[in-house]
This record gives structure tokens, sequence and C-alpha cells, in this order.
């Protein structure tokens, strides 16, 4: 079995054992999973997606994907994901990596002045959990990765429908632990990182929404017999499979342009785009029919159900917006004119 | 539960596929020059022999098959690349698609060497024309229920009965054609059909064009009476009928033509709007159509993918063709909304003329190859619902 697999094996049981309703529940009042998260950093997955040569696993990012849908599968209450791809990004531009649990976010609102950072990074994700912070920020002939320590940034804690940790961070003249310069073009990328990571995460929540709908309308008994015999839920099962689906791929194929991007065969931001905005949608229906088929129970506490389901909502909204994607993809499909969008579908084996 | 559907990503090989789309391009841009919108629009119902015939000079039909048959002995994602260019230009198709997707491919798999002789070749040079009869009057969803019943006489069998539905008969040399071979069982309806190849010149066969609300003719009633098939037509073998129309099916289900249906109107759309001044509701319905475009294609590939292992992917192939057609069906309503397009228009080649054209048939995308609730019902089954 080769290294993604094991991890993602070995990952898939620790959640089996450890991410139940309790564990979910003390994590949303604010008590971090210490346990899970030091079993997760034993595996080497804090450093999963940094090169071999730097001390990492190697692993591309197609194969971070798969292991994020774990992550939403379980709807884990650690910020996994932000830590490999905060590393991951340190890694490539040559900067030691921090122990501990990172985070990283869309920086280039933040103003850079003699070397110091001012500025609002709004919700991020994990941030107060967080040792440090990684963001591309500075204009755009000297646009820099940075690396932050934040005990020298506020975090003002904020709510969410989702529950797990989310703050405002706010930047007073921070001085970065290391800079690197990287190129202007990809301080977007690093946004549609954390876009991708969100899609993968929707995928495996969603598919495990559509795993709890099938068992429940398989037990749940009604006019004498389980719910799930009557047409009318099976369409709906039907079309929940069907976002499912479109979700899964739509996620595997931004990470598989991402990889390719890296290869040297162009910018990954039209998959990245198109992943978020269709693993959204689904996020968005899938949720409803799985509420619908559930009835009262999904809807308590009580149940699992929601556990995923606000999580879905939430990471709909994360990395830019559902409607924000769509607005910069249509637009630049707009700009290019009707005869472009065919070669740009298909610039897989571009001409 | 067990794992109802999957799909792997799949990546078209990619310097054949450069090539190959390159040439299929050249060849579209130089035939495509009088093709108005509204003809794109018609795309694979737009019967032209002639066409059909260029594109198996090209060597773009039975492109998979094997060369002693007349093909080309090319991977299905090769074939992959030709069918998509061809759908999203609008190509008038008709006259060689089912044969291609179809029939050719039922006949390399269970017909016989003499039939592979005689019709591979001439299918992929794109002489022949084949329809699909299985829909009956009274049999539609409920195709194991069908009752046209072939008889078995001295060389071969007498067929009676009536098809419908069935699309360009009136213009196609052979159907193949589903009949019952023995009588069905209470408890099992699908044994006891046998598929045949039938020549529509044969006596016997009468075929009524049957108008359809666009004011045009793409499909027919077919009657059978007393028409004579030698046994070397009978494709596969007999009461395997059933089986070989399912297998069948995964190839209609999943191809391009599964979610390219509307597109020829999308890039008109796109050029109607505008390139600046957009307002932002539009762009963003703009992004979202092409996110699912994007996603469908993804996955659609990937069934090619399974199809190429020799994988018969029949619950992906559903879902595909679920959310295909639901984008196909969404795809002129937007037109509308989009480009504000008058009710009443004078340019019968336009875009309001191609929307309109499309808008008559987007009801027909959920019911031909399996309705909506048919595939639906198929999903849950995968589901372990049922
Ligand atoms: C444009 C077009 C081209 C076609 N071309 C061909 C062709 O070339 N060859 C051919 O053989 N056929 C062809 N067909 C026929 C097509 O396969 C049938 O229309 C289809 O199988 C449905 O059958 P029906 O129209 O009799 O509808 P019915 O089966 O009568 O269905 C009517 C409605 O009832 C629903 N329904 C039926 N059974 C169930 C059930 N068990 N549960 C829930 N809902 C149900 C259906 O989903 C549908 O909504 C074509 C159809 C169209 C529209």
């Amino acid at each position: 079995m080769d290294l993604a697999a094991l991890l993602g094996d070995q990952l898939e049981r620790l959640f089996l054992d450890h991410v139940d309703r309790n564990c979910l529940h003390a994590a949303e009042s604010g008590i971090w999973p210490a346990a899970l998260w030091s079993a997760v950093e034993d595996f080497g997955l804090r450093t999963a997606l940094v090169p071999e040569a730097a001390g990492g696993s190697g692993l591309g990012w197609s194969e971070a994907g798969a292991i994020l849908q774990r992550t939403g599968r379980f709807a884990a209450p650690i910020p996994l994901g932000e830590t490999m791809i905060a590393a991951a990004l340190l890694a490539r531009a040559g900067i030691a990596i921090p122990e501990g649990v990172l985070v990283f976010a869309d920086g280039r609102a933040l103003k850079v002045d003699d070397g110091l950072i001012e500025g609002r990074l709004p919700a991020v994700a994990w941030a107060h959990a967080a040792s440090h912070l990684v963001v591309a920020a500075g204009p755009d002939d000297d646009t820099r990765l940075c690396l932050l320590d934040l005990r020298h940034a506020e975090a003002h804690p904020l709510r969410s429908i989702g529950r797990d940790a989310r703050d405002d961070v706010v930047l007073r003249g921070a001085k970065p632990v290391a800079t690197a310069p990287i190129e202007a073009a990809a301080a977007v990328g690093i946004l549609e990182l954390g876009a991708l990571m969100r899609a993968s995460q929707i995928a495996g929540a969603l598919r495990r929404v559509m795993e709890l709908a099938v068992d429940y309308a398989n037990t749940r008994q009604q006019f004498g017999r389980p719910i799930g015999r009557f047409q009318a839920i099976q369409q709906s099962l039907a079309q929940l499979a069907a976002e499912v689906a479109a979700a899964e791929v739509a996620s595997a194929a931004g990470w598989r342009a991402r990889d390719k991007s890296e290869a040297g065969l162009g910018k990954a931001g039209f998959e990245a785009a198109v992943a978020r905005i269709r693993c959204s949608e689904a996020a968005r229906l899938g949720c409803a029919i799985a509420h619908q088929v559930h009835g009262a129970i999904g809807v308590t506490d009580e149940h699992m159900l929601h556990y995923f389901t606000r999580r879905l909502w939430l990471w709909r909204l994360e990395f830019g917006a559902e409607t924000w994607w769509a607005e910069e993809l249509g637009a630049t499909v707009l700009e290019a004119g009707g005869d472009k969008l065919w070669p740009l579908l298909t610039r897989d084996d571009p001409a | 539960m067990a794992a109802a559907f999957h799909f792997e990503l799949c990546d078209l090989p990619r310097d054949e596929a450069r090539a190959l789309r390159s040439k299929v391009r050249n060849f579209l841009n130089d035939v495509s020059a009088g093709w108005t919108i509204a003809d794109r629009a018609r795309s694979w119902t737009a019967f032209d022999r002639d066409f059909s015939r260029q594109v198996g000079r090209h060597g773009w039909i039975g492109m998979t098959w094997p060369a002693n048959y007349g093909g080309h002995e090319r991977s299905a994602l090769e074939r992959y690349v030709v069918l998509e260019e061809m759908l999203a230009a609008g190509a008038p198709v008709a006259a060689h698609w089912i044969a291609d997707r179809q029939s050719g491919p039922l006949i390399l798999r269970v017909g016989t060497d003499e039939q592979k002789r005689e019709f591979l070749p001439r299918i992929a040079r794109g002489e022949l024309a084949f329809c699909i009869g299985l829909s009956e009057p009274d049999s539609g969803s409920d195709l194991a229920s069908l009752r046209s019943k072939a008889t078995r006489i001295s060389g071969g069998w007498r067929l009676d009965g009536a098809k419908i539905w069935t699309t360009n008969a009136h213009q196609s040399d052979f159907m193949i054609g589903l009949f019952r071979t023995a009588p069905a069982s209470e408890t099992a309806r699908h044994i006891g059909l046998s598929q045949f190849l039938i020549d529509l010149k044969s006596s016997g066969i009468e075929i009524r064009p049957i108008a359809d609300l666009t004011g045009e003719s793409h499909f027919n009633e077919v009657r059978f009476d007393a028409v004579f098939v030698p046994d070397s037509m009978m494709v596969g073998r007999e009461g395997d009928g059933w089986a070989q129309v399912n297998a069948e099916l995964a190839f209609e289900r999943s191809g391009p033509d599964r979610y390219l249906s509307a597109y020829p109107l999308v890039p008109p759309m796109l050029d109607a709007i505008g390139k600046t001044g957009f307002e932002a509701q539009a762009a963003r319905d703009v992004g979202r159509l092409v996110a699912r475009l994007a996603t469908l294609r993804a996955m659609s590939i990937s069934v090619a993918g399974m199809l190429q292992a020799g994988a018969t992917p029949l619950q992906e192939a559903a879902l595909i063709k679920d959310l295909g057609v639901d984008l196909e069906q969404d795809t002129p309503r937007l037109v509308e909304d989009l480009v504000g397009l008058p009710p009443a228009f004078d340019d019968p080649g336009g875009l309001a003329a191609a929307t309109a054209y499309v808008t008559q048939v987007a009801p027909t995308f959920s019911l031909r190859g399996g309705t909506r609730e048919i595939m639906r019902g198929l999903t849950a089954r995968g589901l372990g619902l049922r």
C-alpha cells in the first residue's frame, strides 16, 4: 500500500475511535481535543505535504485532498488541513516550519509598511488554537510569504453555525518571524488552496450525510414499512447521491489541476473555482434533502446529523463564498467571450 | 453500506488527445461555415449522410473497433475527444451517432463474425444508419412487458407487432429490435427476449413518422406484419436480449451527449450578454453554469475511463444522466433570463430561434434513454433502498 493510502487508513481508524458525538460536543463548547491532535501529529500528518527533502512525507495535492475528505467525513474538530497546507506553503518558500497548530489566510488586504504588517483578517479558522499564521502580503512587486507568531496578534472570537473556532485576527504593526519572496500571482493561490480544502471537506461530509440518511430511511418505519421503501424518499435520496458524486469529482478535479499547475501546466484557478462553486451547491441541496428525510429527529441536538450539516453550511462560505467565486468565474468567462469557453473547459490537454 | 458509486478521475491521454482534438477542430471549422446557431442546436437530431461519410473518412466512427472490421483501434478516451468536439460544435451527427454509440458496439460484443464483417466496416465509413427498437405503445419504462414477438419459421424468424418512438427509423437502414422469442414466466419477465438486426426495406414493415411539438418528425411508429428475418440476423444469443440491452444502455447514458445537448446555446449566450458592463447576477449565473459543465465533463470522462477498462458503470451512468439532463433543461431558461430574449423573432437561425427549439425538445431530455424517475430508481437500488 502506498503512503497516502496508509496515512488515510490510519486517520480513518483514529477518527472512528475518537470523533464521536461527545468529542464534537466538547470541541464545540470550546475544549481543544488535545489527545486527538497529538495522535494526528504522531502520524506525521502535519508535514504530509512537505517535500521529503525538507523532512516531510512528500504527498501531492491530490493525495492531500483524499485526506481532507476524511476530515470532512468525520467533521473532525481539528485544523489538520489548515496545518498541512500552511506547512506546505512554508516549505515551498524555504521557511522553517514551527511546531504546533498552523493556520493560513488570504492576506492580500493587509498593508505592509517597512516590514511590519497591519490590518484585519476576518474569520480565520482556528486562529486561537494555533501558534502561527501564514499569509501572503505586500505590493505586487514585492509580495512575500510571511510567517507570523499569533502571540503578537489579537484574536477576537466569533460565532458561527459550524461552532468550530473562528476569530477575527487583528495585526498592528506585527513583525513576521520569517518572510520569503513569492510571485504576486501565488498570493491568490493561497485563497484557492483554502477553497479546495473546504471543497474536499464538503465532499467527505456530504457522503457521510447521505449514509446517515440512507441508514435512517432503512430503519425508520411509518405506515408499516421502512420509509426508504417509499418511492418519494428513494427519489430524493437519489438526488442527494448525485450531489455527493458531483462534489467528490469536482473537488478531486480541483486538486488534480493544482498538481498539474505545479508541474507547469498552467494555473489551477479555473478548477478551484469550479470545485468551490459545485461543492457549495451540492452542500446546499444535499443538506436540505438529508434533513427532510430525517424528519424531526434530524433537527434535535441529540442526533449526529447537525454536526455535519452545520459545518457544511459554514464551509460553503469560507475562503470566498459560493456566490463570490461564481461571480469571479462568470466574469472571467464573459470577458473571454463565447468562443473561449470550450477551449477553457477542455484545457486539461491544451492545444 | 457498500459503496454505491465510485468515480475515479481519468485523464485523457494528453498527446494523442491534443493532436486529435486539433484535427477535429480544424475539420469542424472548415465545414461549419454556414451553420446557424439554430442548426447547431439540432446537433445529434440533425441527420446528414454526407456529413457522416466525411466523418467516416477521417476515421472518427468505430474508432475503438478492430481494424479488420473497419475500425481504427483507438482508445475509448480518444473517441471521447471526438464525440465532445462534435457536440460542442453542434455538428449534425444523427446519421451515424446511434450506430457508433450503440448498434456497432453491440454487434462487436455479441454478434457473429459474419455480422461483424457485413455491418461494422460500413458503419465505420458512415454509410449505415441504425435505429433502436425497444419501446412499444404499451411498454415504455416497463420495457420487459413488451409484446412484439418473433416466431420461429423455416430458415429464420417471423416478426409481428409494433415499435414506437423509434428515433430516425424513417431515415435509417437497419433497426436492432428487441422481440419476445419465448413467453415470459410469472416470476421472470426478463427471459425470452432476443435482439434482431432488421433490414428496414424488408416487406411487411410500415414506418410512420410521428410529428413532435416542434412540428418536425424525429421519431416513428414501426409496424411489423409477418416480417421475415433470417437466422443469421439474430444478435447475440436467443433469450439474452435483456442483459444485452442493459449493457448497451451504460454506453447510451453516460456519454457527452448526456450533458451537452443544450451547449450550442451557451457561447452565443455569452456573446449576447457581452464582455463588459454585465450585471453581477449574470456573472454568477454564468459561473454556476460553467461549474456544472466542468464537473459533468470530469464525471463523464471518468465513466469513459471505466468503460475503457471493461467495467459496466450503470450506477455512475445513471447519476450523470440525472445531473446532465437537469443542466440541459435549465439552459434555455438561463438564456432567456440573461439575454432578455424577445417572445417572437424574425431570424430563424438566431439565438432566439435556437432557444425556442431547445425549449421545445428539452422535455424529452429526461425521458429518452430511461426517464428521470427510472434513473433515480436505479440509483436508489444501488444505495440499498430497494
Ligand atoms: C425524443 C425521444 C426519442 C426516443 N427514441 C427512442 C428510440 O429510438 N427507441 C426506443 O425504443 N425508444 C425511444 N424513446 C422512448 C423512450 O425510451 C421512452 O419514452 C421511455 O422509456 C419512457 O416510456 P414512456 O414514454 O412510455 O413513458 P411511461 O413509461 O409511460 O412513463 C410515464 C411517466 O411515468 C413515470 N413512471 C413509469 N414507471 C414508473 C415507475 N415504476 N416509478 C415511477 N415513475 C414511473 C415515468 O418516469 C414518466 O414520468 C424515445 C423517447 C423520446 C422522448
